[in-house]
């Protein structure tokens, strides 16, 4: 009895080049050993909890304290302000038109005193 | 004999009139013009034979003995090294084309230079009473810009090199002018945008005794005409002009002078090619008192002043934008051109510009153009 239930129990070993036998990966076990097990929230917060921070703590090269991140960032502040101050002060004078207004008398300026003579 | 010396012969042969307007003598001398400018355009060496001729001929020249006919450098000379008094007659002409003939006395303690000691002092006014109103103008006039009348209004040899590239000279003979042998030439410049000059120069001393400034249209500008002549001078200090004027080497050491104040450039003239730096000073404005800083341009004969006054609030703010399309960024020149002159101004950065020249000379408008960019550009 004790054999009969044995051999119903253990598949018959196969071949040494066979590998998994397919009565063993048909079997519970297999079944088992061949689908993960569901994740339990328990054993995966910790992990995302991880990941999380390892994702938003800054990078161990840049090595700078929140005051030299701030004074980077004022930094770039300025040259962006300065940028944008030259761009915007430096008058385009590849555009400029210069406009001619002609004048209905004589202006009163030395050289008109020097053709005309004495300012009328 | 060809049209244009006929006409030239004619007014050669007036004697000098001791005082009396010349305008019709001028008017003579503006048709010779005509027709010696033809010649001098088409054939500048035909009218160069045919004044040789006219000096060759016997009864042109045959109250002097031989002379040396008169060229650039024996004027620039003249002025430079001969002593004079001369009592003359500045006439001048209003936009409208009314005559003043005013009487002034010149001297000139020459010392070698481009730029002697002188006096001009006034005298009177052809036709009017000393003390009328019109003379207390004059005087006035006198005493506030005399310095610039012998300066800018009247001829001289700026620059030898310049002015024996950039004109030529005509030989007309000979006449009498106050009882002294004068000889009679046309200048006439390569580029038609400026003044045709005819003078009578002294025999002796290379000195003008009469100047008159025409336009290429023959139109008479300025005319200047010697009364008496004195090879001395004896100057008075106390009569010298009351505007200060220093004169700098350079740009540079004027802008030092003034304080470095913002907004003076130094004038790129690359659209007068011809023309160069010929003085720079600091002047305080007769009219208005401001120091400015003047820079006068020569091609030898002909000037032109580029003037910056900093320190001044911009008179055209309620003028711009104008006549562009683009609101805000307009830039006014103003102008005022008659035959006799030009004169454009504008402002850029506290700093108040005028351009002043000759009124045939249109090229100042691409200059000032420039000046005016420059300015933006720099400021």
């Amino acid at each position: 009895m004790l054999g009969r239930a044995l051999a119903t129990a253990i598949p018959a070993p196969l071949a040494d080049d066979a590998g998994w036998p397919e009565p063993l990966l048909e079997s519970e076990v297999g079944r088992r050993a061949m689908v993960p097990p569901p994740g339990s929230p328990a054993v995966w917060a910790p992990i995302r909890d991880s990941i999380l921070a390892e994702v938003v703590r800054p990078a161990p090269a840049m090595g700078l304290r929140a005051s030299s991140r701030w004074m980077l960032g004022a930094a770039a502040a300025v040259l962006v302000a300065t940028v944008c101050v030259v761009a915007v002060s430096r008058r385009p004078t590849e555009v400029r038109e210069i406009a001619f207004t002609d004048l209905d008398t004589m202006p009163h300026v030395e050289f008109a005193v020097v053709r005309h003579g004495a300012l009328r | 004999m060809p049209l244009s010396l006929q006409w030239f012969q004619a007014a050669a042969s007036e004697p000098g009139s001791g005082g009396q307007p010349r305008a019709a003598a001028a008017t003579v001398l503006g048709a010779a013009l005509v027709g010696m400018s033809v010649l001098a355009l088409a054939a500048s060496p035909l009218v160069t034979r045919l004044a040789a001729q006219s000096l060759a001929n016997p009864q042109a020249a045959s109250t002097t003995p031989p002379l040396v006919a008169p060229s650039f450098a024996s004027l620039e000379q003249g002025c430079r090294t001969q002593d004079c008094t001369i009592v003359q007659l500045r006439r001048f002409r209003d936009e409208a084309g009314n005559v003043v003939a005013v009487r002034e006395r010149l001297s000139v303690d020459a010392d070698g230079t481009d730029a002697p000691p002188f006096e001009l002092a006034f005298v009177g006014v052809d036709g009017e009473l000393p003390g009328s109103p019109t003379f207390q103008k004059w005087q006035r006039t006198y005493q506030r810009f005399g310095n610039l009348f012998y300066q800018h209004g009247s001829f001289r040899i700026r620059d030898l090199a310049k002015a024996q590239s950039n004109y030529t000279l005509h030989q007309f003979g000979t006449q009498m002018r106050i009882n002294r042998t004068v000889f009679r030439i046309v200048i006439f410049p390569q580029v038609l945008d400026k003044a045709i000059w005819v003078l009578d120069v002294d025999a002796v001393t290379s000195v003008p005794l009469y100047m008159a400034e025409f336009d290429i249209h023959m139109r008479l500008l300025a005319e200047v005409e010697a009364e008496s002549f004195s090879p001395s001078v004896a100057l008075s200090l106390a009569a010298q002009s009351s505007q200060q004027v220093t004169v700098h080497p350079d740009f540079d050491s004027a802008r030092t002078f003034l304080g470095d104040p913002p907004g003076l450039i130094d004038p790129n003239i690359a659209v007068v090619s011809e023309y160069g730096l010929a003085r720079v000073e600091v002047r305080d404005d007769a009219l208005n008192g401001q120091q400015k800083l003047v820079m006068t341009y020569t091609d030898g004969l002909d000037v032109f002043l580029v003037a910056q006054t900093p320190g001044t609030t911009d008179v055209f703010a309620g003028l711009a934008p104008q006549k562009t399309s683009t609101p805000g960024l307009g830039n006014t020149i103003a102008r005022y051109r008659d035959p006799a002159m030009s004169i454009l101004l504008f402002w850029d950065d506290g700093v108040a510009f005028q351009v002043a020249g000759r009124g045939s000379l249109l090229r100042l408008d691409e200059l000032a153009r420039r000046i005016f960019l420059q300015a933006i550009s720099t400021n």
